[in-house]
């Protein structure tokens, strides 16, 4: 069985246990596992732009020095942990001298061996989508998706590399591959607003608001995330409607293809039963 | 926003400090989309968090970040502590 090595990071282990969940039965599934690092601790959620501040690449650099021990590559979901771990994995190799600084602070040393993946990338370039196709027994035929991208898994392009940053199709293909009939939208990689949540919750109704609206115009019935926070944000913005969006992980829609119940990619009743109600076909599991 | 991305760096260019005084900075959430299409190349997210960075050393902030909801992501709390307080 292929292993890859996995950092969880904080959100998934409390708010969004259900990507962490319904990933790691996903990878399961497809006989690949998702194996926890030691060690690990908070990336930082957000890239620090300020050059001149050191500080802030400690915590980074240290995960990434822990997962050499053990590997060469690492997968994350959160778009977060992904923008961060791979930007600083990309920068110890550019930045020699910079990067001396930080290793001699952190007494740990790491100089950029470690490859960062986010699990679309484990499942495009290492599992492939015939394979999903092959294994999806119980495909969501015709389901309805919006893939929405936000800006951290795309951006910036110079070094997430992750997929086109303008016209992504990584979420689509794989949404493809399990029978869903992905809905393009403009603002599939607009910003949700990010951490303005905590100081400015109503910024949020209107950034948030507008992807949502932009997502539903095109005929979107579930709009499929990679980010906890994006989710948060999606589902505040519709705090007051009456019949909200259900926003899920991309995970939960390729576990339920994969034959998984909706308990193990932890969906709730009302998600659930909106991802059935859309469906164009009956979800029918093959022997 | 008091002044857009383009109008931000245009006032910095003509050393116009009404910028700092500006809401805009901190309403710049980081996504880097300015810079993923301005034909020049330029990162408006580094030039914001400069500005921003600049106010918070001088210890010009004024948060408030009380009565979060319990589903709040912690990603989102360690993120808005990162952006928006002293560093």
């Amino acid at each position: 069985m292929q292993s890859y090595l996995y950092f969880p990071g904080c959100t998934l282990r409390t708010v969004a246990t259900d990507f962490d969940v319904s990933a790691k039965a996903c990878a399961h599934a497809l006989g690949t596992d998702l194996k926890e690092m030691q060690g690990w601790l908070c990336c930082g959620a957000v890239y620090s732009n300020t050059s001149d501040n050191l500080m802030t690449q400690a915590g980074p650099n240290r995960i990434l020095s822990r997962a050499r021990t053990e590997g060469n590559s690492l997968v994350t979901l959160c778009a977060g942990c992904h923008n961060v771990l791979k930007r600083t994995s990309i920068q110890a190799k550019r930045n020699r001298e910079r990067q001396e600084k930080i290793n001699d602070f952190n007494e740990e040393t790491f100089d950029g061996e470690v490859n960062v993946f986010h699990f679309l990338e484990v499942l495009r370039d290492f599992v492939g989508y015939d394979t999903i196709r092959g294994k999806a027994k119980a495909p969501l035929q015709g389901l309805p998706v919006g893939a929405y991208y936000g800006c951290l898994l795309l951006r910036p392009y110079r070094e997430m590399q992750l997929d086109d940053p303008h016209r992504p199709t990584v979420i689509e293909n794989l949404l493809e591959s399990i029978g869903c009939s992905p809905v393009d939208y403009p603002a599939r990689t607009e910003c949700c607003g990010s951490y303005l949540s905590v100081p400015t919750p109503e910024t949020i109704e209107q950034v948030s608001g507008a992807i949502v609206q932009s997502a539903r115009s095109n005929g979107a019935k579930v709009i499929a995330v990679s980010c906890p926070l994006c989710k948060y944000n999606l589902e505040l913005s519709q705090s007051h409607e009456p019949k909200p969006m259900p926003v899920v992980y991309f995970t939960q829609l390729l576990g339920l293809a994969l034959g998984l119940s909706q308990q193990d990619v932890g969906l709730d009743d009302l998600h659930y039963q909106a991802i059935r109600g859309n469906l164009q076909a009956p979800m029918v599991k093959e022997a | 926003m008091d002044l857009l991305p383009h109008q931000v760096i245009r006032y910095l260019q003509l050393g116009m400090d009404q910028v700092f005084e500006a809401n805009s900075s901190w309403l710049c959430a980081t996504c880097f989309s300015c810079e993923t299409q301005c034909p020049r190349g330029i990162d408006v997210s580094k030039i914001c968090e400069a500005i921003r960075a600049i106010k918070l050393r001088q210890d010009q902030h004024d948060l408030k970040f009380e009565n979060q909801p319990p589903q709040m992501p912690q990603q989102g709390l360690v993120s808005a502590y990162r952006k928006l307080s002293a560093y």
